[in-house]
């Protein structure tokens, strides 16, 4: 019966033969410890995993490290601790304003926690972004008695100035200073450039320092007696000035050392200014960014007089205010830019009238250019050409948003070239989005150009009802990106809300339905991505027919099938969900 | 000329000279002491990583190598495309856990960044969105902290999680 009968014999006998002691031992041996590879990675590998969490920034701060995911690697063990608390306080972000931000009592709190451990956590902050903010009433807000108000928010000022003398070891500042008083007295208003000199008086020691001064009322005297301490620590300064003088600005741009980087918004470019930045601070100027710019007659004139003396230059913007759109710019003078060899990286030109012969010189002079600005430029398909031909595989970013000189010709040009181009924007460029063959041209773009991650089409800004939309293609555009978006975004955000305001195709959930078409694997992602691969083939495929067709009313017959199949991938997608 | 690698298990791998020089170490080392033909001991990597390893360089062989510009911004600029993996980056570093750390382990001796960067990357979006606990057991790792410590932690530090 039994087939080890002999070896159950031997069992037994050998049970006979255990005393007590022996019967209290474990006679199962434990599990082999399981290993443990992470813990052969030392502190610098550790150091690189806590660095690669992508920023999440809810405050536009260019420096944010995802916080939430750190704190809960500090908390894993002390290893961990060890390294990822200090990353946790390498950058602060700090909103002190009127109705929002952190309170005094918050900020009180705060130097608690930095003066902890003998002011430890204080010497880990090495990078800051202080927001200083005041709407007085008037300014879209009614804070009933301001007075009041006012004496909170210089309270919550003061004790964020103590915080900022705790960190001693700061490299970099991003110090943003907004007052608008609405129904102060004089005399209040001129508490507020205390308030900053006194923030500034704190800020004398980091080497490197990153200012961005807002500058709403004409009062930049006591100002600049502030920005005078600063010296060279101040390298990148972004004026707001649309109710600031010409003296004002004058004033400001000699208090400050010559600058590496320079943004000027709403600001008027008088005589006085053009000649302050050409001797000072066009030489060391490595970004110019002017935004709502003058444009033409004689400050234009000194603008290009400006841009001639700027030898370092890597990053220009010269873009006009959204109210003069129909003002075309008519006047070249952009030429020092083709004229002499340029380190220029980045070039903005929104709403420039320059011809083809502008883009061949460019490309001579400017050879290092990787990411191109000509929203509502007179650019047509040839200069098109010449940009992605020349620049070919270094193009990072293209803007070709309302060229309406633009036929979508350009689109394969594109596809062919710019193979590693990453953002591509063709908002309200008419002939591209009216015709059917976008979204033809949509295959080989996506195909060829494998690091593209924003392709924006624009067009449907104003449509709160997707049935408005005038275009077929574009509302099938749209059904597309709310799959896409229902599918990637595990939030579930409501993809009405995101048509409501323009089409946004998110290209890297696009890309990779194309090659779960390709190499599905059954998963259910996958198959709702063949699901929705199979609608955009036939798209595809319906817009060649569509290309082809003789009459318009077969067209627009084609365009309801088109959204039709988008609407009903889209059902297939959120019915599986 | 190609160059052998001799892995801790004393298994050889012949490669091209293009292929060896995106390690760092060996490409200073090739650099240093000239193509001797001798096999070169790897000690710190074990054959089968040596063979994912070659197998990324030998892939990656054709890019271009980052400049020392580049290396001193790495922290800003790596942190910002975590979730930025290539489609063949992504199916090579489809391994097992340990396997992964053994690669991260080997790409650093080896000074490869890229392959570094990718393992770091993988390993940061597998942390992405978890609690301690399930880092724990994702990972293995062994909780040190007393629960009071455990919360002095998360109550010390969460001002800067919320900054």
């Amino acid at each position: 019966m039994f087939r080890h009968k002999n070896r159950l014999a031997d069992i037994d006998s050998h049970i006979a033969s255990i005393n007590d002691t022996e019967c209290s031992k474990t006679v199962v041996s434990p599990p082999p410890r399981p290993s443990r590879p992470m813990q052969k990675l030392n502190h610098d590998i550790l150091y690189h995993f806590f660095a690669q969490f992508s920023t999440t920034s809810r405050y536009s701060s260019p420096f944010e490290l995802d916080q939430r995911d750190l704190l809960c690697c500090a908390q894993v063990c002390r290893s961990w601790a060890d390294v990822a608390i200090p990353q946790l306080w390498k950058s602060l972000h700090l909103v002190v304003a009127n109705g929002y931000g952190v309170s005094a009592a918050d900020l009180v709190r705060l130097i608690g926690k930095l003066e902890q451990h003998g002011a430890v956590r204080a010497n880990y902050v090495r990078q800051i972004g202080v927001s200083v903010c005041y709407e007085g009433a008037g300014w879209g807000a009614d804070w009933g008695d301001e007075n009041v108000v006012w004496e909170e928010f210089i309270q919550r000022v003061s004790v964020l100035t103590e915080v900022l003398e705790k960190m001693k070891r700061v490299e970099k500042i991003d110090l943003c200073f907004k007052i608008r008083p609405g129904r102060l007295s004089d005399e209040q208003q001129i508490t507020t450039h205390a308030l900053l000199n006194s923030l500034l008086k704190t800020l004398t020691k980091p080497p490197r320092m990153r200012l961005q001064l807002t500058l709403d009322t004409p009062t930049s005297l006591l100002l600049s007696s502030g920005l005078n301490k600063l010296g060279s620590q101040l390298e990148y300064l972004t004026i707001q000035g649309g109710w600031s003088s010409e003296e004002d600005l004058v004033e400001l741009l000699e208090a400050v050392d010559p600058l590496k980087g320079l943004t000027m918004e709403r600001c008027g470019m008088g005589e006085g200014v053009c000649r302050v930045l050409e001797e000072k601070h066009a030489p060391t100027l490595e970004i110019f960014d002017l935004q709502s710019a003058p444009r033409h007659g004689e400050e234009a004139r000194m603008i290009g007089q400006v841009i001639e003396n700027c030898s370092s230059l890597n990053h220009f913007r010269w873009t006009r205010s959204s109210s003069c759109d129909g003002d075309m710019f008519y006047f070249n003078r952009l030429d020092p830019i083709t004229q002499y060899p340029s380190n220029l990286t980045t070039l903005d030109i929104g709403g420039m009238s320059v011809d083809d012969g502008f883009w061949n010189r460019l490309v001579v002079t400017c050879p290092r250019l990787i990411s191109i600005g000509c929203r509502s430029t007179t650019i047509s398909d040839v200069g098109v050409r010449t940009l992605v031909k020349t620049y070919s595989t270094k193009l990072k970013k293209l803007d070709l948003s309302c060229c309406q000189f633009l036929s979508h010709k350009v689109l394969p040009c594109i596809a062919h070239h710019a193979r590693n181009v990453e953002v591509l924007e063709f908002r309200n460029t008419k002939d591209i989005l009216m015709t059917p063959r976008i979204v033809t041209s949509l295959a080989p773009l996506l195909e060829n150009c494998l690091r593209l991650t924003t392709l924006t089409l624009g067009a449907a800004l104003h449509y709160h009802d997707t049935k408005t939309i005038p275009h077929k293609n574009i509302r099938a555009l749209l059904f597309a990106n709310a799959v896409l978006n229902r599918d990637q975004d595990s939030r579930n955000r409501d993809p009405w809300v995101l048509i409501k305001y323009e089409v946004f195709m998110n290209v890297r959930g696009l890309r990779d339905l194309y090659r779960s078409a390709i190499t599905g694997d059954g998963r259910w992602d996958r198959f709702r991505g063949v699901v929705a691969y199979e609608s955009l083939a036939e798209v595809v495929r319906k817009s060649k027919e569509v290309k082809a067709g003789p009459s318009s009313k077969r067209k627009v017959t084609r365009g309801v099938e088109i959204s039709n199949l988008f609407r009903s991938s889209m059902a297939v997608s959120v019915g599986f969900r | 000329m190609p160059v052998v690698l001799q892995a801790s298990d004393n298994q050889q791998f012949t490669i091209e000279k293009a292929v060896a020089e995106r390690s760092m170490l060996l490409k200073n080392m090739l650099e240093d002491v000239g193509e001797a033909g001798e096999p070169i001991p790897l000690p710190n990597v074990a054959g089968s990583i040596l063979k994912k390893v070659i197998e990324y360089c030998e892939h990656h062989k054709e890019d271009p190598v980052p400049s020392a510009e580049e290396d001193k911004d790495a922290f800003e600029s790596s942190r910002r495309k975590a979730d930025d993996i290539d489609e063949w980056d992504a199916q090579f570093i489809k391994v097992g856990n340990e396997e992964l750390f053994e690669i991260i382990l080997a790409a650093n001796y080896l000074d490869i960044k890229p392959l570094l960067d990718l393992g770091c990357k993988t390993v940061a979006n597998m942390i992405k969105g978890k609690t301690p606990e399930q880092i724990r057991e994702m990972f293995n790792i062994e909780n040190d902290f007393t629960p009071e410590e455990e919360d002095q932690i998360r109550r010390e530090n969460e001002w800067a999680a919320d900054a």
